[in-house]
């Protein structure tokens, strides 16, 4: 079974007014489960848009859609699909609001309606899993935390609702290279340990490139590309389909190839220098 | 981008209207209403002369047809805008139907009872406040809320003899006006999270109601807060100093519109004028005073 499924999806913003906006257009695709799957496309292409769809944030007007065999258009499934689809959305630190870390963690949890016992299990796990020191951070104001820190605390907050699938809306936005690095090993793991089937929407495509298995790219609300990292980076006008960049280790392999060098297609950096080492063994062979 | 300026009421258009000064707009507004309450709405006691008035509020919805025509705006986003104080209108109506004690009773039933006076105020009634709704509801309809702070300030300026602070006053209200799409964004980032989290806004009693809002002012004051920092700042660092002489990004000017809209504004109010005070047209009575009159 496959984690969701969505078939013919279109949504248009203020409907039948002056300022109707057309966000998807017949968007269809499938994300298997245990897959890390990427969403990439320039600003305003429908990423946002399409992602609030999933846990009915955004109910579904156009279109049919699964998550985990259930139907999204079924207003029975809502609120399980709240809680199967944990959402991280852009910016998360701007939606901390409790006293302390512990009560903001507890929030989704509470909502769930389990036991305190069970409550106290989840928001311990989830702050120790995004890496921050229980007993240090659980009795502190989140408004009282760095950048980062807040954001470990935005995601645990998520975490605590132990989701079967995690949503990803530009996870590293507005960190440092060290910082971005950070999310996403805690991204990858969370894949391992709590939830296998993540989607991360990005404009970074040296980071999807990298962590993805599958990846669709919007333009204008519409699909262009769907498929593995390297089969949608070796379209050669990708560029102008999407008005995204390649990835660097992408890039540089299509200059060299310029050059008149028999390069393989890559997308990260650890293939470039494996490629580059394999043609340079070759040369001195 | 466009969902930016969504916010209220302005529906955007080329029109006459829409092309007319903001300060034009706020005057003749001012002038519509004054027109307004001109027209005569009581039976002034006799009658025979229930019809008196009712010629004003014809010339009344012969001005809003043109203007509306003319600021090709829909139809429907202006009675949304008397929806809102139907009830009030309503309430006001049956008062007066049943409180009027001029003329002859035509239904009675205990203390309560029916005037034929009292239908004709309330029917007065009635026409004066949804044409005051619509006539008020063109000026946000037709001008953006940038524009109108804009005219406010302009017309306003006389009072910087006597010390108001009006530019400071304006620019508060254009911030003010600037950044409520922005929160009304922010406040849905903020719902959508929360959801997310399994929140509900719409179950319980009242205050558990009220206490599920907690998740979502909080982080909305902070991010105000914080907006407001930055913005300070931002003026701040472009050395932004409200007393001295400042020129406008917008220069708006008067042109043929403005003298168009003016001239035809102020004839629809002398002749209300002169309809209420010297009976020039007597239209009233030739209209109506046939078969109202006795
Ligand atoms: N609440 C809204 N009302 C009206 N239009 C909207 C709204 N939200 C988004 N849009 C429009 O829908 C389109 C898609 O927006 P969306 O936020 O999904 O883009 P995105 O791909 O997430 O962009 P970004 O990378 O900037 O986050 C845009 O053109 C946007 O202007
Ligand atoms: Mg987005």
């Amino acid at each position: 079974m496959s984690a969701i499924e969505i078939k013919n999806l279109t949504y248009t913003y203020s409907k039948k007014t002056p300022f109707e906006q057309t966000a998807l257009k017949d968007v269809s695709f499938v994300v298997e489960e245990g897959e890390t799957f990427g969403i990439i496309g320039e600003t305003g292409s429908g990423k946002s848009t399409l992602i609030q769809h999933l846990n009915g944030l955004i109910r579904m007007k156009d279109g049919e859609g699964t998550v985990l065999g259930k139907d999204i258009k079924d207003k029975k499934n809502l609120k399980q699909l709240r809680f199967d689809v944990g959402m991280v959305f852009q910016y998360p630190e701007y939606q901390l609001f409790a006293d302390t870390v512990e009560q903001d963690v507890a929030f989704g949890p509470k909502n769930m309606g389990l036991q305190k016992v069970e409550i106290d299990r989840r928001v311990r796990k989830a702050i120790e899993l995004v890496g921050l020191n229980y007993d240090r951070f659980a009795q502190r104001s989140p408004f009282e935390l760095s950048g980062g820190e807040k954001r470990r605390v935005a995601i645990a907050g998520v975490i605590a609702m132990e989701p079967k699938i995690l949503v990803l809306d530009e996870p590293t936005a507005g960190l440092d290279p060290q910082g971005r690095e950070d999310i996403l090993a805690l991204i990858r793991k969370l894949k391992e340990e709590v939830c296998p089937t993540i989607i991360i929407v990005t404009h970074n495509m040296d980071e999807i490139a990298k962590e993805a298995d599958h990846i669709i790219a919007l333009f204008k609300g519409e699909i262009v590309y769907n498929g593995t990292p390297l089969e949608v980076f070796s379209h050669e006008d990708f560029k102008e389909k999407t008005r995204l960049e390649f990835p660097t280790a992408t890039y540089i392999a299509n200059e060299i190839r310029k050059q008149g060098v028999d390069i393989k297609q890559v997308v990260t950096s650890e293939e470039l220098v494996s490629e580059l080492a394999r043609i340079k063994e070759g040369k001195n062979v | 981008m466009f969902k930016d300026i969504s916010f209220g009421q302005y529906y955007p258009s080329n029109s006459f209207v829409h092309k007319l000064d903001a300060r034009t707009k706020l005057l003749l507004t001012i002038v519509f209403i004054v027109a307004l309450f001109f027209i005569p709405s009581n039976v002034s006691n006799r009658i025979e002369q229930a019809w008196y008035g009712y010629f004003g509020y014809m010339m009344t919805f012969a001005v809003l047809l043109t203007i509306i025509i003319l600021a090709r705006v829909p139809i429907a986003s202006i009675l949304k805008s008397i929806k809102g104080v139907l009830l009030i209108i309503v309430i006001m109506a049956v008062i007066n139907l049943f409180v009027s004690n001029q003329g002859e009773v035509l239904w009675a039933w205990r203390r309560l009872h029916i005037t034929d006076a009292a239908i004709h105020t309330t029917i007065k009634l009635i026409l004066r406040l949804v044409m005051l709704i619509i006539g008020a509801s063109i000026l946000p309809l037709t001008t953006t809320p940038v524009a109108l702070s804009d005219g406010l300030e302009s017309l306003l300026k006389p009072l910087k003899v006597i010390r108001v602070p009006v530019h400071d006053m304006a620019m508060i209200l254009s911030i003010a006006l600037r950044f409520i799409p922005t929160l009304f964004e922010e406040t849905q980032k903020i719902i959508a999270t929360q959801k997310a989290r399994g929140a509900s806004f719409d179950t319980g009693n009242i205050f558990k109601r009220a206490k599920a809002l907690i998740p979502i002012l909080i982080p909305l004051f902070v991010s105000s807060f914080r907006r407001a920092d930055e913005l300070a700042f931002a003026m701040d660092s472009r050395c932004y100093n409200a007393t001295s002489k400042r020129t406008k990004y917008r220069v708006s000017k008067m042109g043929w519109r403005d003298a168009l809209a003016f001239i035809f504004m102020n004839a629809y109010l002398v002749a209300v004028l002169m309809d209420r005070y010297y009976w020039v047209f007597e239209m009233d009575r030739i209209i109506f005073g046939g078969w109202l009159g006795k």
